[in-house]
């Protein structure tokens, strides 16, 4: 793999990150532009941490010179270690934007980054900055709610 | 089915735009492949020159508007060179404000874009540091295309007011107007 494929893989990456927050492709591109010539000029380092931490930053200040909240706060709650990942049937992509768009930023981020970057709790609460406990807390209630969304919207 | 593999196939299905890319991998890993084509002794002493460069700059004489104003810039130039389909295409800066009706704010004429020099064609959405703004392209007389930028004032853009920055051969100067930050790109003349 070239130097210039693993880029291009990043970016992506990098972009459906972005995507998860803002849920808005062209704002996601900004993002991701923002933080890819911010790590140009720093010289580094490409690997994808660093660039979910700037992206992530850059996310967090736009909203707030909106004086909007990105990521509100969340209650510790109770939560079932037996989760039941299964779904009765595959889910169109324009159901599951529809869903997705239902979501705050901080629902949709725990769930690409555990479902697609598949991180582990403790790498998310790492990334994030939120206690472990929270993390399980905030993906299962999360994962919840869009079970329920895609099977209720299925009825009809 | 499974939860996480439909999050999974949902996110895989989303892809920046090709092109854009494209331009973006060449922007960011221009300096990192300039670097692979010089020896590791070349490569030493550059490397001392830029630190040295970054000591001066950030130590000696510190100029906290420079990474805004060359981030806008670097966003500015980015998307006049990528040809981006337009939203509205009109020489009228009235047909603009009425069929541009997502805007937060009324496009403006400027005193530094000459009406009588630079002729409007058209414009599309865009962002600045996350604001919905307007990018405008403009031709002039001489036939080069131009891009004027114009977004909501706001207290972040005071560090940037009066700012010029070179990015890619194009001059991007930067002005507060009518409530408005404009951004003009224009390439700058080769043939002195």
């Amino acid at each position: 793999m070239t130097d210039e494929s693993q880029l291009r893989d990043l970016l992506q990456r990098g972009y459906r990150y972005a995507l998860s927050l803002t849920h808005e492709p062209d704002q996601a591109e900004d993002l991701v532009q923002d933080a890819a010539l911010s790590i140009s000029r720093r010289g580094g380092p490409w690997n994808m941490p660093f660039l979910i931490t700037i992206i992530r930053n850059r996310f967090i200040d736009v909203y707030r010179r909106k004086k909007l909240v990105p990521f509100e706060s969340i209650d510790e709650q109770a939560y079932d270690i037996y989760e039941d990942d299964s779904l009765p049937d595959p889910v169109e992509n324009d159901h599951m934007e529809a869903i997705l768009a239902g979501l705050k930023p901080a629902e949709r981020e725990i769930l690409y980054l555990s479902a697609v970057e598949e991180y582990t709790t403790a790498e998310i609460a790492e990334m994030t900055g939120r206690p472990r406990g929270t993390v399980l807390s905030l993906l299962h209630r999360t994962k919840l709610k869009l079970r329920k969304r895609l099977s209720h919207e299925a009825q009809f | 089915m499974k939860l996480n593999s439909e999050l999974k196939r949902y996110y895989d299905s989303k892809k920046m735009d090709p092109a854009r890319l494209d331009r973006l991998i060449r922007t960011a890993s221009a300096p990192r492949s300039s670097f692979w084509k010089i020896g590791m002794r070349v490569a030493a002493v550059a490397l001392l020159l830029i630190a040295a460069l970054w000591f001066f700059r950030f130590t000696l004489f510190p100029t906290p508007s420079s990474e805004l104003a060359e981030s806008i810039a670097t966003h500015v130039v980015f998307y006049h060179e990528e040809p981006m389909p337009l939203t509205v295409q009109t020489s009228q800066l009235e047909t603009l404000t009425m069929e541009m009706t997502r805007l937060k704010f009324t496009p403006s004429t400027s005193s530094v874009v000459d009406s009588s020099l630079y002729h409007l064609y058209g414009a599309r959405y865009c962002h600045i540091q996350g604001d919905l703004a307007l990018h405008m392209r403009l031709t002039r007389d001489d036939g080069q295309s131009v891009t004027l930028y114009q977004v909501k004032d706001d207290p972040k853009f005071d560090i940037v007011d009066g700012k010029e920055v070179v990015v890619n051969g194009y001059k991007v100067r930067m002005w507060r107007e009518n409530g408005l930050l404009m951004c003009l790109a224009e390439k700058i003349a080769t043939d002195v």
